[in-house]
């Protein structure tokens, strides 16, 4: 399940945790440089309506990703 | 020895540039922003960090934040280029590398890339206030140890920390060879998730303490971002701030018309006067007047942009917009360019070097000229004034939020276009990190608003002037004593070559005489409010301000051919629409080209603009005349 397929409402009740990081080269690469790495800790924040950006924290920084950017990160729930 | 060179390299929003200012002394604006630096600086280090009767032991290079040293986009280029080819020098000889103390996981695998490509280091950890404020005591020897370099913590709102920073940079060792890091970044993450853990080993419950730091900029996201609110407030926050540069601006105008027109007076003094008193008063005085009578408004926009700035809010509104954007091939990095774009398009064009998609950056450049800089906005006060004279300020304040609107669906109309035209290559990216709130430093911001607004009249002094004298001998002579005002214009020099192009403004509605004004605005554009005040004949004898002499003059004026007024609600769309879109400043053009690398782009838009505003001007003019109106 990659971050993309979550349901933006139900997901803000959850902790996950980045599982893998796949995706274009260049995409992963700049996540990564962000601070985005396997067992690394997400919360969803919320999305922007009509398919706009996910808000998410990682760590104690907040993120906007496009929905391309957010289907490089495969999560599983962990709280 | 001569002094050693040391780049300042962090993160976007570290507080890199803050700390750059504290150690040379320089009053650069710091903005909560990515992307904010966007070329790099060079200054001596202040005075009384030096040792007594010493010169400047570094050249400090600040320069545009990075997240790795393997370049994406111009700006990171900008960086990786400072530290390895800097013109003339090579290789600087040390980095200060600076990091966030609440990102310490994110930002120390930075550290290890400058480590790894072979420069000296040493590492200032800023946010030291947040981190004592919350009980984190960060264990920087331990880290010191670690990375095999001086860990300085750095208070940026006093300066706490400066002399330990500058005996690290003194101690730094000779730089040996140096290369592009060959560090994978999965290894340098984990080593640097290792040294953030070493660094806070002493705290208890170090992430919930971290937490904390952000309670405050959570709570106002879930607002200022929240699906519904979020848009609305955006949508406000931007009608606020174009609406106010005219209702707040009120006041200090009419002030300033004021005083001109007494300078005017004073300086035309009584009855009949040679001609360099005529010339002092109805043409140097009544040109500035003319332009520097909306210094206020342009003011009242930079504190505007300004504020938004260093609140933290852009980042915000730049994810909001991404989605409509990226209709139209931009994305929400697009936003901060466009906006300063409503200043001025020259550091607006510089500041898309943030956006890492060429074909973005391309669609970006293309549009940001069409956007209401600040030398359209005495033009557009005249214009609207004029139309509105007998309505409430607000009315004219909602006409020109209606024209900042108005520039951005032009804009969007022009980027939809090119985004069918153009074929897509990589992938567009927005990814960006939304930084803590702060609050505004006052200071900072009106001694910014100062300095840009003092900058846009110093450029547009010598412009004013020239015009001025050209536009005074031109309308005055070769028949300076001729008694009937109108039949003098007409037969002076302006008048003859004005009546030369005629037929090319004619069919916008207007006579001669604005046709010298739309051609004296390829000069700048706010020139054509004081060549309108010369070619309309305001003098010093009127009794009420010179904004609203002109703005009579503008009602009563006819034209010679068939005696119809000039100035009617659809001449004067007409020319609105003929200023939104013409690109007539030449450094737009100048810079456009630099930063494009391309002279087609370049020539291309200049071509473009010009012809689309002249035949929409038209187009407007007739429209309007055909549905009724005059």
């Amino acid at each position: 399940m990659t971050l993309n397929d979550l349901r933006p409402r139900a997901a803000t009740s959850h902790v996950y945790e980045i599982e893998a990081l796949k995706g274009p080269e260049e995409v992963v690469q700049r996540l990564r440089e962000l601070g985005f790495c396997e067992g690394g800790r997400l919360e969803v924040l919320g999305r922007l309506p009509f398919g706009g950006p996910w808000l998410v924290r990682l760590g104690v920084t907040s993120f906007a990703l496009r929905s391309e950017e957010a289907r490089c990160a495969e999560v599983k729930v962990v709280a | 020895m001569s002094a050693r060179h040391i780049a300042l390299v962090g993160a976007p929003n570290t507080g890199k540039t803050t700390l750059y200012n504290w150690l040379t002394g320089s009053r650069f604006k710091t903005v909560n922003y990515p992307g904010a630096t966007v070329e790099y600086a060079i200054g001596d280090l202040v005075a009384h960090l030096r040792e007594d009767g010493e010169s400047s032991p570094f050249r400090l290079i600040d320069t545009p934040g990075v997240y790795g040293l393997n370049p994406k986009s111009a700006d990171e280029e900008v960086t990786v280029k400072a530290l390895f080819q800097l013109p003339g020098l090579g290789a600087v000889d040390g980095v200060l590398v600076v990091v966030d103390g609440t990102q310490l996981e994110r930002h120390l695998h930075l550290a290890l890339e400058v480590k790894n490509a072979g420069f000296p280091f040493v590492v200032a950890v800023t946010m030291a206030d947040l981190l004592r404020r919350e009980g984190l005591e960060l264990d920087l020897a331990a880290l010191s140890k670690s990375l095999g370099a001086p860990v300085v913590s750095f208070e940026g709102l006093l300066g706490g920390g400066l002399r330990e920073i500058v005996t690290g940079l003194r101690a730094l060792p000779a730089r040996g060879e140096v290369r592009a890091p060959e560090v994978k970044i999965e290894v340098a993450q984990r080593q640097a998730r290792e040294l953030a853990t070493l660094a806070l080993s002493r705290v208890d419950r170090p992430q919930e303490r971290l937490r904390r730091v952000t309670e405050n900029t959570r709570r106002l996201d879930a607002v200022l971002l929240h699906p519904i609110l979020g848009p609305v407030l955006f949508f406000l926050i931007m009608t606020l701030l174009f609406s106010s540069i005219y209702w707040m601006a009120a006041p200090f105008m009419d002030f300033i018309d004021g005083g001109f027109s007494s300078l005017a007076a004073w300086a035309h003094g009584e009855g009949e006067v040679g001609p360099l008193r005529d010339f002092v008063a109805n043409g140097v005085i009544a040109s500035f007047g003319a332009v520097l009578v909306f210094v206020p408004q342009i003011f009242i926009l930079f504190i505007g942009i300004g504020l938004l700035e260093s609140t933290g809010y852009l980042a915000r509104a730049a994810t909001l917009i991404d989605r409509p954007f990226s209709k139209l091939g931009l994305t929400g990095r697009s936003f901060v360019p466009i906006l300063s774009g409503f200043s001025c398009a020259v550091p607006a064009l510089i500041a898309t070097r943030n956006i890492s998609s060429r074909r973005d950056r391309w669609i970006t450049n293309f549009v940001i000229p069409l956007m209401t800089c600040s030398a359209r906005l005495p033009v557009y006060a005249l214009l609207l004034g004029f139309v509105f004279a007998d309505q409430p300020a607000f009315v004219a304040g909602l006409a020109l939020a209606g024209l900042y609107f108005g520039a951005m669906l032009i804009g969007a109309v022009a980027a939809a276009i090119l985004n069918r035209l153009i074929p897509k290559d990589a992938a567009s990216i927005l990814m960006m990190e939304l930084p803590l709130y702060r609050r505004p430093r006052l200071r900072v911001v009106l001694r910014q608003s100062l300095t840009r607004t003092w900058a846009y009249v110093r450029r547009a002094g010598p412009v004013i002037l020239t015009i001025a004298i050209l536009m005074w001998v031109g309308t005055n002579f070769p028949n300076y004593d001729m008694e009937d005002p109108t039949e003098k214009l007409a037969q002076s020099y302006a008048g003859r070559i004005g009546q030369w192009i005629e037929p090319v403004v004619q069919p916008m509605g207007v006579d001669w005489r604005v046709g010298v004004g739309l051609m004296s605005a390829f000069a700048a554009r706010e020139v054509f409010v004081s060549t309108m005040a010369v070619a309309f004949h305001v003098t010093a004898e009127d009794e009420e301000g010179q904004a609203a002499s002109l703005m009579k003059q503008m009602e009563t004026a006819t034209r010679a051919s068939d005696g119809a007024k000039i100035f009617t609600p659809a001449t004067v769309a007409g020319l609105i629409v003929f200023f939104m879109i013409a690109l007539q400043c030449m450094t737009t053009f100048a810079v456009a080209q630099r930063e494009s690398g391309s002279w087609k782009f370049a020539f291309g838009q200049l071509v473009i603009f010009n012809i689309v505003a002249y035949v929409l001007a038209i187009l407007t003019v007739h429209g309007l005349r055909l549905i009724g109106f005059e």
